[in-house]
């Protein structure tokens, strides 16, 4: 090794961490070279001085204001920060997991569909009636006696929509004014004949949805046509936007300006989303009129 | 020729590694919410890193307020910290990372501008003060105390990536193996990093020992 290398290996030859052979090498290099020896003095002395500096003590206890300065963090940090430094933190969380499990599935189990091996439309469908006659269940016996359920798909519906049973005498020419009402109040109806059932014959249905804030205008206008009886029992009401625009008929709004809010959007995303304009969210109440003749009223 | 023995560092490793369990067992107390016990790591660990911080920046005021972060910001981590490796040199390393922040912070407002810092060329009355005198012979004694604030002054010239492993290694005292950890350095890197460092500090005394006798 030359003395250029060998000086390289100085560092590591004073910490001791230099291989046996290397070590070898350097001790007798050392022991010929009388420059490389005035080195390795001049080395030795420098680290050693180096390693004789104090150890310098800070000039008080500076624990005692680390100290203060952490609890006073402490009272700063937030509540689930608190929470998650707490002694008792995991036996905490895991109780109030297995609680959350334990609800959902009760709540699963008294529904009815936890290990169902339905599909969902089948599923769906148990539902509908299971929840039409838990209301029926719940209502007032008077209500029920004067035969407003009697058919079965006012049944169906009624877990969903607001039901309205429209009884006339004339049928069809009820069937007209009822179009002409939802296209004067720009609803957009899906209109559906149904097949009549004994001992009860519905003989058409139209579901729609209303702004809640026209249902009573809808009511009085339905209530010209027939003899109305609501049943409402749904709690369901889709949230949409609508544009109030200025009155271009007897109804006040045009409903074809409307949009669905989506589902899982904040007010402020959807209002985003919605675009300029004076947009309002309006619930609306989904409604079912189903017109019997008033021969079928029991 | 050599300083190190095989039975002191038995010795010192055994020592080493009963701190270090009881440093994991305070931590896992500390997280457990007896936030007090932190004081005993503080208390244990305040002179390595005051001493650090006070050779980093030269400046008591500064080295006790960086001390003081360096502690908080362990706290703060504690979480982070997975036992793998010791807790000294894994504090050293959060100490590291702080120091390198208020350095530049402080070259930023021109701290190291100032007379109170002090680099080679300026007298450094707190810093040559901490010198200890030693030995019976009074002329003995100046002398080695000359050398010692010759060394001390060739410290504080050298930029402080390269003062910092000067004092891990030679002053805290750390194993290359702790250093390759703190540093985040292969053991290779460490050992010629080192090796420069000391060529430097060398170069920078023979140069002031050169000056003096001109």
């Amino acid at each position: 090794m030359s003395c250029r290398e060998i000086q390289r290996k100085f560092s590591q030859f004073f910490d001791d961490v230099l291989s046996g052979r290397k070590n070898q090498a350097l001790l007798e290099h050392l022991s010929r070279c009388k420059r490389c020896k005035q080195a390795w003095d001049r080395f030795v002395q420098i680290v050693n001085s180096l390693r004789c500096l104090p150890r310098e003590a800070p000039p008080y206890d500076i624990s005692v204001d680390v100290m203060e300065k952490i609890i006073g963090m402490q009272y700063k940090q937030c509540w689930w920060e608190r929470l998650f430094r707490r002694k008792d933190f995991v036996p905490l969380a895991a109780t109030g997991a297995l609680a959350i499990i334990l609800v959902s599935f009760v709540y699963l189990g008294f529904r009815g569909n936890l290990f169902s091996t339905k599909t969902p439309r089948m599923r769906r469908e148990k539902n509908l009636v299971s929840s039409t006659e838990m209301s029926v269940r719940s209502r007032p016996p008077s209500v029920l006696s004067e035969g407003h359920f009697a058919t079965s798909a006012a049944r169906t519906l009624a877990g969903s929509h607001t039901v309205l049973t429209l009884y006339v005498d004339d049928v069809s020419q009820a069937e007209k004014r009822i179009s002409t009402l939802l296209t004067q109040m720009f609803l957009r109806s899906g209109y559906q004949n149904v097949v009549s059932q004994p001992p009860h014959k519905v003989l058409s249905q139209y579901r729609f949805k209303i702004p809640i804030t026209h249902y009573d205008l809808f009511m009085r206008e339905l209530t010209k046509i027939g003899k109305v009886s609501e049943e409402r029992l749904s709690r369901k009401m889709g949230a949409y936007f609508i544009r109030p625009v200025r009155p271009k008929s007897r109804v006040d709004v045009e409903f074809s300006g409307t949009r669905k809010l989506e589902g899982g959007l904040s007010a402020a995303r959807a209002k985003r989303k919605m675009g300029k304009g004076n947009w309002q969210m309006t619930p609306m109440i989904p409604v079912a009129v189903v017109v019997v003749s008033n021969g079928d009223r029991e | 020729m050599k300083t190190d023995s095989s039975a002191s560092d038995k010795y010192k490793n055994d020592n080493r590694r009963n701190e270090e369990g009881e440093d994991k067992k305070i931590i896992q107390r500390v997280l457990h919410g007896e936030i007090n016990d932190f004081a005993i790591l503080v208390k244990k660990y305040q002179r390595g890193i005051y001493n650090y911080a006070f050779r980093m920046l030269g400046h008591e005021e500064e080295a006790r307020d960086l001390a003081q972060d360096i502690f908080i910001a362990a706290y703060k981590g504690l979480r982070g910290f997975r036992g793998e490796s010791k807790f000294s040199t894994w504090l050293f390393r959060i100490a590291i990372n702080q120091t390198k922040n208020r350095i530049k912070y402080l070259r930023r407002r021109h701290f190291f501008d100032e007379e109170q810092y002090t680099t080679g060329t300026k007298e450094a009355p707190d810093l040559l003060s901490t010198l200890p005198v030693s030995g019976d012979n009074p002329e003995e004694a100046f002398l080695k105390k000359d050398f010692n604030s010759l060394i001390l002054k060739g410290l504080m010239t050298l930029p402080p990536e390269v003062r910092g492993i000067l004092i891990l290694r030679d002053i805290e005292d750390f194993s290359y193996e702790e250093l390759s950890q703190i540093m985040g350095l292969n053991l290779g890197t460490v050992k010629s990093r080192l090796h420069r460092a000391r060529h430097a500090l060398r170069k920078v005394v023979e140069a002031k020992i050169a000056q003096g006798r001109k």
